[in-house]
């Protein structure tokens, strides 16, 4: 640089001297103008001064042809003067299109006088070389004519000094440039075409082909192409069809001579390039490339890491302007994409650390959502519950209640702090506390970490509302974290269960009800399941059947009732256990003596099956008993219908013969002396025959009885029918030595009656009085008939047992009987009084124990309408 | 002119039983085993008085009462039966018709027998067989 400056300063010496010397020449010249004899010395001398001067002088007219030219002029522009004179510098093409206005513009200042430069241009010397000039131009007159006096440096030197500054100056302004565009490079520019773009400017008009290389493939990638321009047709013929997308592989052998840039000396055929040496793999391609042009290969590399690489295509006969302004560049670029990849992964881990954090954010959302939702769902829970839940410490006060508490009129203020168990009804706190001391214990554990071992409990009581309302109250309690997190609570969630109790209470009600009728109820019910064994049974059937309800045992009916093992022949139960219908039977129970009428009625579950069975057993022991004496009245009445059929028949064939024998002995008797020892033998025979038909004749009417529907009411003597009756019986009476009175007043008229009917009351009446005598030692029987106003008393009196007040009355209903069974009907007392009753009459009893029963029977003397209807018949008869 | 008695009955004693009883009284008695046979006298023969059987083979007494009240209106029947009560309805619907008889229960003696044809047949009417029944 020293070295530049003192030629710089030489040079401006010379050229100020060479100034002043043109001053001096200038001063000549007017001079000569005036001594013309002192100019051609002068002039001589100046022509060897020029001809001498360190400056190439010439002289040419206006059309640029050049009239003279010095010797270092001839030496400046390499033509010899014999080349140039005579011939324009247009001819000559000194200079390069780019100087021919600018020299143009110079000569036309130059025709009007006027002195140009020094102007620097370059000239294109003589076989094609360029040299910087600088000249300097006069007008000078000669012969009338204008010509140009020029002066002409060689400034090629101080000119390329001057380049090479300028060069070094514009290469630090770009690369301090692209440093900084380099630095704000972000990740999304693309390096390579940077790199491409700005490399370009570094070399001039060439071809950039930039790679990338990959440490792990140990490819070299094809990423950008500048200034390619029409070339890249010819790209893509050499490297393949698509030249951006271009890999070339490097041998991980030559790896670190490329980034060393040591490789020129390796041998086996490498190209030596301006800057390094590629591996051969590589420069087989741009081998291929060098058709192109002149290539130059860079790699990117940066402490011992390779980056990538830059083809350089350039015209033949560019060179690289400056190799160190590359080379900076270059490592400036390589300093980029280490920064670059640095950036790369930063911003990959700063990817996958967001990436992360916006999962992470994303799941605590969601768990934030979930809490919230949650939350959400309590709120919603606890605020619209129509349960209470409430928090409460240990000792009962309430730290928590929801909005439901409004319902009982409280708000938060009027219970929170307060203790439940104050507020409470009093009985209720007593039986909760030490259930409280429970959960007590259970925080201690809780202390010692053991609160996973879970304790809640259910627990009623009454609780007031505001207004002082009791409320069945029914919680269930469990230890819970507190709501500040600090220690535990207990939270109660309370369900209010009034309604529910007063139904249960209801429920109980009518389940006593049921129970009190259930056991009200006389007949013996029960319900059993399917194995027989009483799930249920009512006080009657414990009575009946002698069972103490609270000792079953399991055990099944059949055991208990009947003391078998297995259910009887044709139990009922087993007959709906196994047939699900509904099924009956009587029987005689040995056991107990009674009997009974079972009826089953299956109860079915939810899947249709027989779950239980409703047994009713009802003791129908005197129905059975009533049953036996209809049964036996239904057989002694048909008895007596086929014996009043035998009867008729017999009667009626007795009649005959009867008739017969009675005539036969009354013609004998007739026909016999009353002195005749057979005549009182005959008179007996006649008399027994006569009792005969006066038997028969009874039978008779008796046997006749209950066929009498039809038979009307006639006029007939009292003392008639007791005769008869008395007859009838008579066998009887005399066998039991029975004495019977009798006394029918005399005034007593006839009376309407059915003869036969009213024959069989007195049968009957007179009957059971034989039978109450019975067993007695006085036996007497008195009947007595006389008028009693319309009637006609009847009484009769026996000296029998009597009859006890309780049974009088019961005595004349239907089966009624004191009678061992099948020996008295129970029908005689009441059938006598239906028949009474339909004459119009009345039969009542009257008895003390002791002194005999008496019956009175009232008939009534006049039947009106019977008479009428009587008289109108009987008229014509009378 | 004897008086006349009819006898019907199938039963070889009653028939008996009236013959002895009034065999001396002079009446001249007839004697039929059934409804038919007593028709067929009534239709030839005037009888003072007739005693008839309710039951009998072939025509029963009230069918042979109803046959013979249309050959003799007027004279005296004295149904004598030993069981009347299966002829009840018929007698009654009889005596609703208008024709006329007397029941008597058998059995009766010769001397109910004679007192009752003779008072019939003489006139002396003093002894009903409704009141004799009675006694």
């Amino acid at each position: 640089m020293a070295d530049t400056d003192k030629t710089k300063e030489q040079f401006t010496n010379k050229q100020e001297e060479m100034l002043q010397q043109v001053a001096v020449l200038e001063a000549s010249q007017a001079k000569h103008d005036q001594h013309k004899t002192r100019m051609w010395e002068a002039e001589e001398y100046l022509k060897s001064y020029i001809e001498s001067a360190p400056d190439g002088v010439y002289i040419n007219d206006l059309n640029g042809t050049f009239l003279y030219g010095n010797k270092k002029a001839e030496e400046i522009i390499g033509y010899a003067r014999e080349e140039l004179l005579g011939k324009s510098f247009l001819k000559l093409k000194l200079l390069p299109p780019k100087h021919l206005i600018k020299a143009a513009k110079l000569m036309a200042l130059n025709s009007i006088g006027k002195r140009t430069g020094p102007d620097e241009f370059e000239l294109i010397v003589k076989g094609g070389g360029r040299k910087w000039v600088e000249i300097t131009a006069a007008p000078i007159k000669q012969d009338g004519k204008t010509m140009v006096l020029g002066f002409v440096r060689d400034v090629t030197e101080r000119k390329k000094d001057k380049e090479i500054e300028k060069q070094y100056v514009d290469d630090q302004a770009f690369l301090s440039k692209t440093a900084t565009e380099l630095v704000f490079l972000s990740l999304e520019d693309d390096i390579y075409t940077f790199i491409a773009e700005n490399l370009r400017k570094l070399v001039g008009n060439c071809t950039v082909i930039v790679n990338s290389f990959s440490e792990k493939s140990g490819n070299f990638t094809l990423q950008s192409i500048a200034g390619a321009g029409r070339r890249i047709n010819a790209l893509t013929r050499v490297l393949g069809k698509h030249p951006i997308g271009m890999t070339i592989p490097i041998d991980n052998r030559v790896k670190p001579d490329i980034t060393s840039g040591v490789l020129n000396k390796v041998p086996g055929g490498l190209y030596e390039l301006s800057f390094g040496a590629l591996p051969k793999p590589i420069c087989h391609n741009i081998e291929k490339l060098l058709s192109l042009g002149d290539t130059h290969a860079i790699a990117f590399s940066w402490k011992g890491y390779l980056y990538g690489s830059a083809a350089i295509l350039m015209h033949r006969g560019n060179i690289i302007r400056n190799p160190h302004a590359v080379r900076t560049f270059v490592n400036q670029v390589s300093i980029a994409l280490q920064r670059r990849q640095a950036e790369q992964e930063l911003k990959q881990a700063h990817d996958e650390l967001e990436m992360r954090v916006k999962e992470r954010t994303r799941e605590l959302e969601k768990a934030n959502e979930a809490i919230k939702e949650s939350e959400r769902k309590y709120r919603l829970i606890t605020d619209n519950t129509a349960d209470f839940i409430a928090m409460t410490t240990f000792e009962g006060v309430y730290v928590y209640l929801s909005p439901s508490h409004k319902r009982l009129g409280y708000t938060e203020s009027d219970l929170l702090g307060k203790n439940a168990l104050q507020i409470m009804h009093d009985d209720d706190r007593k039986r909760l506390l030490p259930l409280l001391a429970k959960y007590a214990g259970m925080k201690i554990k809780g202390l010692f970490g053991l609160k996973n071992e879970s304790f809640s409990q259910t627990v009623s009581y009454r609780f007031p509302d505001k207004w002082g309302n009791w409320h069945y109250f029914e919680s269930t309690g469990s230890i819970v974290d507190a709501i500040d997190g600090k220690g535990l609570n207990i939270l109660f969630i309370t369900r209010d269960i009034t309604e529910r109790k007063q139904v249960e209470e209801k429920l109980e009600s009518a389940a006593q009800e049921w129970r009190i009728t259930f056991d009200s109820i006389t007949t013996p019910v029960s319900i059993h399941d399917k194995n027989f064994r009483l799930i249920r049974a009512n006080r009657a059937f414990a009575e009946t059947f002698h069972i103490n309800l609270k000792e079953l045992n399991g055990r099944p009916c059949y055991k208990l009732i009947h003391g078998t093992d297995e259910p009887m022949v044709g139990c009922p139960l087993a007959k709906t256990l196994a047939t699900g219908l509904p099924a009956t039977a009587e029987f005689f129970e040995p056991q107990l003596g009674i009997y009974l009428n079972v009826s089953s009625s299956p109860v079915f579950g939810e899947d249709s099956q027989v779950l239980s069975c409703v047994h009713i057993a009802s003791d129908i022991t005197k129905r059975k008993q009533t049953e036996d004496t209809l049964r036996f009245l239904t057989a002694k009445s048909e008895r007596m219908s086929a014996m009043s059929t035998l009867a008729a028949g017999v009667a009626h064939e007795l009649n005959n013969p009867m008739m017969g024998i009675l005539n036969l002995i009354q013609y004998c008797l007739k026909h016999t002396s009353e002195d005749d020892l057979r005549y009182p033998v005959l008179q007996d025979s006649e008399r027994e025959a006569k009792r005969c038909a006066d038997i028969v004749k009874n039978l008779m009417s008796f046997s006749l009885s209950g066929q009498e529907g039809e038979v009307e009411y006639e006029k007939q003597r009292v003392a008639i029918i007791i005769d008869r009756v008395i007859k009838l019986l008579s066998y009887r009476t005399e066998r039991e030595h029975v004495t019977v009175t009798c006394h029918v007043a005399e005034e007593l008229p006839e009376i309407w009656i059915k003869t036969n009917a009213i024959q069989q009351v007195v049968l009957n009446i007179v009957d059971n009085a034989l039978d109450a005598l019975a067993g007695c030692p006085k036996k007497e029987i008195y009947i007595e008939a006389q008028p009693e106003g319309e009637f006609a008393k009847i009484l009769f009196c026996d000296s029998g047992c009597g009859i006890a007040p309780e049974t009088q009355e019961r005595i004349f209903e239907p089966f009624f009987t004191t009678k061992p069974v099948g020996q008295g009907t129970g029908l005689g007392l009441s059938v006598s009084r239906n028949i009474v009753n339909e004459h119009g009459g009345s039969i009542t009893c009257e008895s003390t124990p002791g002194t005999g029963a008496k019956f009175k029977m009232l008939l009534p003397i006049h039947t009106r309408r019977k008479e009428e209807k009587q008289d109108e018949q009987a008229s014509p008869g009378d | 002119m004897s008086k006349r008695v009819l006898v019907i009955d199938d039963e070889k004693a009653v028939q008996k039983s009236f013959i002895l009883a009034l065999e001396d009284t002079g009446y001249h008695i007839d004697t039929v085993r059934s409804g038919e046979e007593g028709i067929e006298k009534i239709k030839f023969d005037r009888y003072d008085i007739i005693f008839l059987d309710l039951k009998m083979p072939g025509l029963d007494g009230v069918a042979t009462l109803r046959e013979l009240r249309q050959i003799d209106r007027d004279v005296p029947i004295y149904i004598i039966t030993a069981f009347h009560v299966e002829f009840l309805d018929k007698l009654k619907n009889a005596t609703k018709d208008g024709i006329d008889f007397e029941i008597i229960d058998k059995p009766i003696g010769s001397d109910q027998i004679l007192s009752l044809t003779r008072g019939v047949l003489e006139g002396a009417m003093d002894h009903s067989p409704r009141s004799e029944q009675n006694v």
